[in-house]
C-alpha cells in the first residue's frame, strides 16, 4: 500500500515537474509554490458580521489569535470587535490602554459614538497609543494583525482601526558572544528589530540616520532595514544595497545569509564579501566610514556593506586601545593570518623538498624524532589537521559540559598518545597546535572558514610540489582575491589598488587625532571626519604649571 | 608597475649571465644602454597610442597596410607575443628544474604555469594589474635587499678598466636586455583598455627607469662580487649572488627570491596571455575564450618543451638569434606603422 502510494506521489510529482517545465507556464507568474500565489485585495464588508465570519476563516486554526466582541454604544447597541494576536501582543497595552479607551466610560463626556462616526471618534481616542492607523481591507487587517497589531472593527463601518500593541517575548540585550572585548561597550544586537534600531539610534543622534525599511520573505515577511547616514555613505553604493535586495524573491529570510549570499558581488567566493557584526558599536563606527548597514528581523547579526579583506583583520576594540598597542595587535594578527595559511604547507614543503633550508642542528633533531614513523610528514599533517577540525566542530556542537570531556581526549589522549605510540613526530603536532592557535586569533569568523579550506589546499600543493606549490597556490589565492568586489570596493583596497590614505587604518592604526578623513575605499561624499590638526599638544612652555 | 613586474620578472635572471659574457666588467654599462632603448619603444608606442587611441596593434595593423598584408603583420606581431610567452615559460620550468626539483618533468610546471595565467587572464587586464601591484613591494622590496646586502661584500675595483675593448662589446652586450625592456611595446595592445593612458605613458617611463637602475645597479653587483668572468658562466648569477650572500644568520635567501620571482613570473605570463587572446580575437575573429585558453594552455605545455634542449641553449638562443627577431617587432614594425601612419596620415586620425 504505502509503496503505491509512494509510487503515485512520485509519479504526480513528475507530471507536476514536467508541467512546470512547459513554455506554456513561462508567461505566468514565477510563484508556483503552493500558497505564495497573490491573493487580490478583498475590501472589507459594511456587514459585521461578514467581517467577523471572513477574519475567523482566515484565522482558522490559529489558536493565538484573539477575538473580543463587546457593544460600544449600548443605547444604540453598535457591535464591535477587536482581533489581536496573543503571541504578539503586549496585554497590558491592551487591557489598560486600548480597551479602556474604547469601550464606554460612564464619567467621561464625550461625542457619541454612532455607525457613522464610529471610525473617526474611536480612531481619535486611540491616538494616545503609538500608532493607530485605518485599513480598508482583509488582507491588509490580516498582515497588521499578525505583525502584532490589534485591529478594531465597528458595527456599520467597511475600515479597520489599527493600533500597535505590539509586545511579547524578546531576549533581553546581553554582551555580545561572538564578539567579546575588554574595553568597550558590553550592549549586543538582540533578535528583535526595534531593539537593533534603538542600540544604534542611541549611538548616531542625527537625522540623517536614515532606515529604508523592506520586507522580504512571502512567508516569513522578515522587516530589513537598509541603514546609512544620509551624506555620509555614498548614494549610489546605498542604491545598489537597495536594487539587490529588491531583487530577492524567496519565501523565508530567517537569518541574515538568506539576504547574504543572494546579494554577494561573486556566485562563489572562498571569502566573505559582506561582513557581519553582533556590536552595535562596530556596527556604528562602520556607518561613520560610510558604509551601508542591513538590519534583519530575528537575527542579531545585521550585514555590513561594502567590506575589504582587511577588515578580517580588525576588530572594534582596536578603536578603543591606544594606537600603538591596536597596531601591535593587528601586526600580530596579521601574522597569524599568514601563519594560520601558510604554517603548515610550509613545514610539509620544507620537509619533503627543501630539507637544505633548516638549520644543520634542527636537521638532526627533526630527523632524530622523525626515526621510524610509519607516515610522511605531509600526510600527518593533514591526518593531524582534519583530527583538530573534528575536535573543534565537535566542541562547537556540544554542550559545554561535554565539550571538556573532548578537549581532554583531544588534547590528552590523541596529541599526547599518538606522538607516545610513534604513530605521528611531535614536530607535526606541534605546527598543527601552532596553527590552530594563530587561525583563532584572527576575529572573523567567517575568515577563519576560508583559511581552513586554503590551509587543506596548500598542504596539498606544498605535498604534490613543495615550495613551487605553495607560491602557485598562493598566486591562484592572490588573483582570486584581485578579482572580488564587495559592491563595487575591491577587495584587496587599500593595497591594491594601494591607496595610501587608507593604509593609515589597516595592519596599522594611527591615533584618531590623525585619522581625520573617512576611508576613500568606500567613496563617501563627505570626507572629512573633523577638522584638521586636533592632536594633543604640550603646552606653551613657561604656561601651564611651573 | 605592471610593465616593471612584466620586464624584472625575466630580466633579473638572465641579463648578468648574457651581458657579462660579451661586454665583461662594462656589462653594467650595457644595461644602462639598454634602457635608452627601452625610452625609444615606449616613445614609440606612445606616438601610435596617441595616434590610435582605440585600437590595438593589431587593428591598427590592418587599417595601415591593408588587409592582406596587414593580417600576416598583424600575424607576425600575435607570433612574437606568443614566442615570448613560451619562453619565458621555458626559462621558468628549466629554472625551477635546475634550482629546486631536478626530478619534476618540465611539462608538469609548464602546464601549472599556464593554467593559472590562464586563470589570471581570464580575469581580465584589471585583475592582472591589481595582482602586479600587489607583488611589487615584494618584488623591489627582494631585489633591493639583495643588492644591499651585496654591497656588503662588492669590491668596486673589479668594475675596472673601463671600456677596456673599446665600446664594440658594449653594444652587442646591450642587445639582449634591450630586446627585454622592449617589450614595453605590448603597451601598444593595452592602450585602448586604460583609462588614462598618459598616465600609463608616464608610468611606463618610470618603470622602465626603474628597470634600467635596478639592473644596472643588480649586474655592477654582481660584477663586483664575482668579478668579470664567472657570472658570464653561469646560469643565473642573480640567484648565485643570493647565495652567495650571508647577513650574520640570515642565509639562504635565494629561496625568498626564487618565490618572489615566480610570483613575477606569474603576472608576466598572464599578461602575454590575456595579450595574446586579445589577438587572437580581433585578427581571427574569435569570440569563444574556452577555445583561445585552451589552447593558450596546451600549446604552452607542449611547445615550450621543443625550443631548447637545455638551458645552455635558452642562453645560447636568447643572446644569440633572438635580438634581431625581437627587435623587429619592438622597434622595426611599430616605427614602420608609424612612419606609415605620418605619410598616409591625416585621414586615419580623423577617422577615429
Amino acid at each position: 500500500m504505502l509503496k503505491r502510494f509512494w509510487r503515485q506521489a512520485v509519479e504526480q510529482g513528475k507530471v507536476q515537474s514536467s508541467d512546470k517545465a512547459q513554455p506554456s507556464d513561462k508567461t505566468q507568474p514565477q510563484d508556483k509554490a503552493p500558497g505564495l500565489q497573490p491573493q487580490a485585495p478583498q475590501p472589507l464588508s459594511v456587514n459585521y458580521d461578514a467581517n467577523l465570519q471572513a477574519l475567523r476563516q482566515i484565522f482558522n486554526l490559529c489558536p493565538d489569535i484573539v477575538f473580543h466582541e463587546f457593544i460600544i454604544n449600548s443605547e444604540e447597541g453598535i457591535r464591535a470587535f477587536i482581533v489581536y494576536a496573543s503571541s504578539l501582543c503586549d496585554h497590558r497595552t491592551i487591557g489598560d490602554q486600548l480597551m479602556k479607551s474604547i469601550l464606554p466610560d460612564s464619567t467621561q463626556k464625550g461625542v457619541k459614538i454612532t455607525k457613522a462616526n464610529a471610525v473617526e471618534v474611536l480612531k481619535e481616542k486611540l491616538i494616545s497609543l503609538a500608532e493607530v492607523d485605518i485599513v480598508g481591507d482583509l488582507q491588509g487587517v490580516e498582515d497588521k494583525v499578525l505583525q502584532g497589531n490589534a485591529a478594531l472593527l465597528v458595527e456599520g463601518s467597511a475600515q479597520a482601526i489599527i493600533a500597535n500593541a505590539r509586545g511579547g517575548e524578546k531576549r533581553a540585550i546581553s554582551e555580545p558572544d561572538t564578539e567579546p572585548s575588554i574595553r568597550g561597550p558590553k550592549d549586543g544586537f538582540v533578535e528583535d528589530f526595534e531593539t537593533n534600531m534603538t542600540l544604534i539610534r542611541r549611538r548616531i543622534k542625527t537625522s540623517r540616520l536614515k532606515f529604508m525599511i523592506t520586507e522580504k520573505g512571502k512567508l516569513t515577511k522578515t522587516k530589513i532595514a537598509i541603514c546609512y547616514i544620509e551624506g555620509v555613505a555614498n548614494p549610489q553604493v546605498v542604491d545598489e544595497v537597495r536594487q539587490r535586495i529588491e531583487r530577492i524573491n524567496n519565501d523565508s529570510v530567517l537569518e541574515g545569509n538568506y539576504i547574504e549570499e543572494n546579494i554577494m558581488d561573486e556566485k562563489f567566493s572562498l571569502f566573505p564579501l559582506i561582513q557581519y557584526t553582533e556590536r552595535p558599536d562596530k556596527a556604528c563606527s562602520c556607518l561613520l566610514q560610510g558604509r551601508v548597514l542591513i538590519l534583519i528581523e530575528n537575527s542579531n547579526m545585521p550585514l555590513i556593506v561594502p567590506t575589504t579583506f582587511i577588515a578580517m583583520l580588525q576588530a572594534a576594540e582596536d578603536y578603543y586601545h591606544n594606537s600603538l598597542a591596536a597596531s601591535t595587535i593587528r601586526i600580530l594578527r596579521f601574522i597569524a593570518l599568514n601563519m594560520a595559511l601558510l604554517l603548515p604547507a610550509v613545514t610539509v614543503a620544507v620537509f619533503s623538498f627543501h630539507q637544505e633550508l633548516l638549520p644543520p642542528p634542527l636537521v638532526s633533531t627533526v630527523a632524530g624524532a622523525r626515526q621510524g614513523l610509519p607516515l610522511s610528514i605531509s600526510l600527518e599533517i593533514i591526518l593531524f589537521e582534519f583530527t583538530f577540525e573534528l575536535l573543534r566542530e565537535a566542541g562547537v556542537r556540544l554542550p559545554k559540559k561535554i565539550g571538556q570531556a573532548i578537549s581532554t581526549v583531544g588534547g590528552l589522549v590523541i596529541g599526547d598518545a599518538a606522538v607516545n605510540a610513534g604513530v605521528v613526530s611531535p614536530i607535526s603536532v606541534i605546527v598543527v597546535a601552532i596553527t590552530a592557535i594563530a587561525s583563532f586569533s584572527v576575529p572573523n569568523f567567517e575568515a577563519a572558514f576560508s583559511l581552513r579550506i586554503l590551509r587543506f589546499s596548500l598542504i596539498l600543493a606544498a605535498s604534490v610540489l613543495g615550495g613551487i606549490g605553495i607560491v602557485f597556490g598562493l598566486m591562484i589565492i592572490l588573483i582570486h582575491l584581485c578579482s572580488l568586489r564587495s559592491f563595487g570596493v575591491p577587495y584587496l583596497a587599500p593595497f591594491a589598488p594601494l591607496i595610501v590614505r587608507d593604509l593609515k587604518d589597516s595592519i596599522v592604526r594611527v591615533p584618531w587625532w590623525a585619522l581625520n578623513k573617512r576611508p576613500r575605499t568606500n567613496r563617501t561624499p563627505n570626507v572629512y571626519r573633523k577638522g584638521k590638526a586636533q592632536g594633543p599638544r604640550k603646552p606653551k612652555k613657561g604656561g601651564g604649571q611651573s | 608597475m605592471i610593465f616593471l613586474v612584466t620586464i624584472m620578472s625575466t630580466a633579473v635572471l638572465f641579463i648578468p649571465s648574457i651581458t657579462v659574457e660579451r661586454a665583461k666588467q662594462c656589462a653594467w654599462l650595457a644595461v644602462l644602454l639598454s634602457m635608452s632603448a627601452g625610452l625609444i619603444c615606449l616613445g614609440l608606442a606612445n606616438a601610435l597610442g596617441k595616434r590610435f587611441p582605440q585600437q590595438t596593434l593589431v587593428q591598427y595593423c590592418e587599417l595601415l597596410l591593408g588587409k592582406y598584408i596587414g593580417k600576416a603583420v598583424a600575424v607576425g606581431f600575435f607570433l612574437y607575443l606568443f614566442v615570448v610567452s613560451n619562453i619565458v615559460t621555458r626559462e621558468f620550468s628549466d629554472y625551477i628544474n635546475i634550482v629546486l626539483m631536478p626530478e619534476t618533468p618540465i611539462m608538469v610546471l609548464n602546464g601549472l604555469l599556464a593554467v593559472i595565467a590562464v586563470y589570471a587572464a581570464a580575469k581580465g587586464l584589471e585583475v592582472i594589474a591589481r595582482v602586479a601591484q600587489f607583488i611589487l613591494p615584494l618584488f623591489l622590496g627582494s631585489i633591493l635587499i639583495i643588492i644591499g646586502l651585496g654591497l656588503l661584500e662588492a669590491q668596486p675595483g673589479k668594475l675596472l678598466p673601463l671600456l677596456e675593448n673599446g665600446p664594440g662589446p658594449v653594444i652587442s652586450g646591450a642587445l639582449e636586455p634591450a630586446t627585454l625592456i622592449g617589450q614595453i611595446i605590448i603597451l601598444t595592445m593595452i592602450f585602448p583598455m586604460i583609462n588614462l593612458p598618459q598616465r600609463a605613458v608616464k608610468e611606463g617611463i618610470i618603470a622602465i627607469v626603474w628597470i634600467g637602475v635596478l639592473l644596472t645597479s643588480l649586474t655592477a653587483v654582481t660584477i663586483s662580487v664575482f668579478g668579470p668572468i664567472l657570472p658570464g658562466d653561469q646560469l643565473f648569477p642573480f640567484v648565485t649572488l643570493a647565495k652567495h650572500i650571508k647577513f650574520t644568520t640570515i642565509q639562504r635567501l635565494e629561496f625568498l627570491v626564487i618565490f618572489i620571482w615566480v610570483s613575477g613570473i606569474v603576472v608576466k605570463v598572464s599578461i602575454f596571455f590575456y595579450l595574446e587572446s586579445v589577438a587572437i580575437k580581433q585578427i581571427f575573429g574569435l569570440q569563444n575564450n574556452i577555445i583561445i585558453f585552451g589552447f593558450l594552455i596546451v600549446s604552452h605545455t607542449l611547445l615550450s618543451t621543443l625550443p631548447f634542449n637545455n638551458p645552455q641553449e635558452t642562453n645560447f638562443v636568447l643572446s644569440n638569434f633572438w635580438p634581431p627577431f625581437a627587435l623587429v617587432f619592438e622597434f622595426f614594425v611599430p616605427a614602420g606603422l608609424l612612419a606609415i601612419a605620418i605619410i598616409r596620415g591625416k585621414k586615419v586620425v580623423l577617422r577615429k
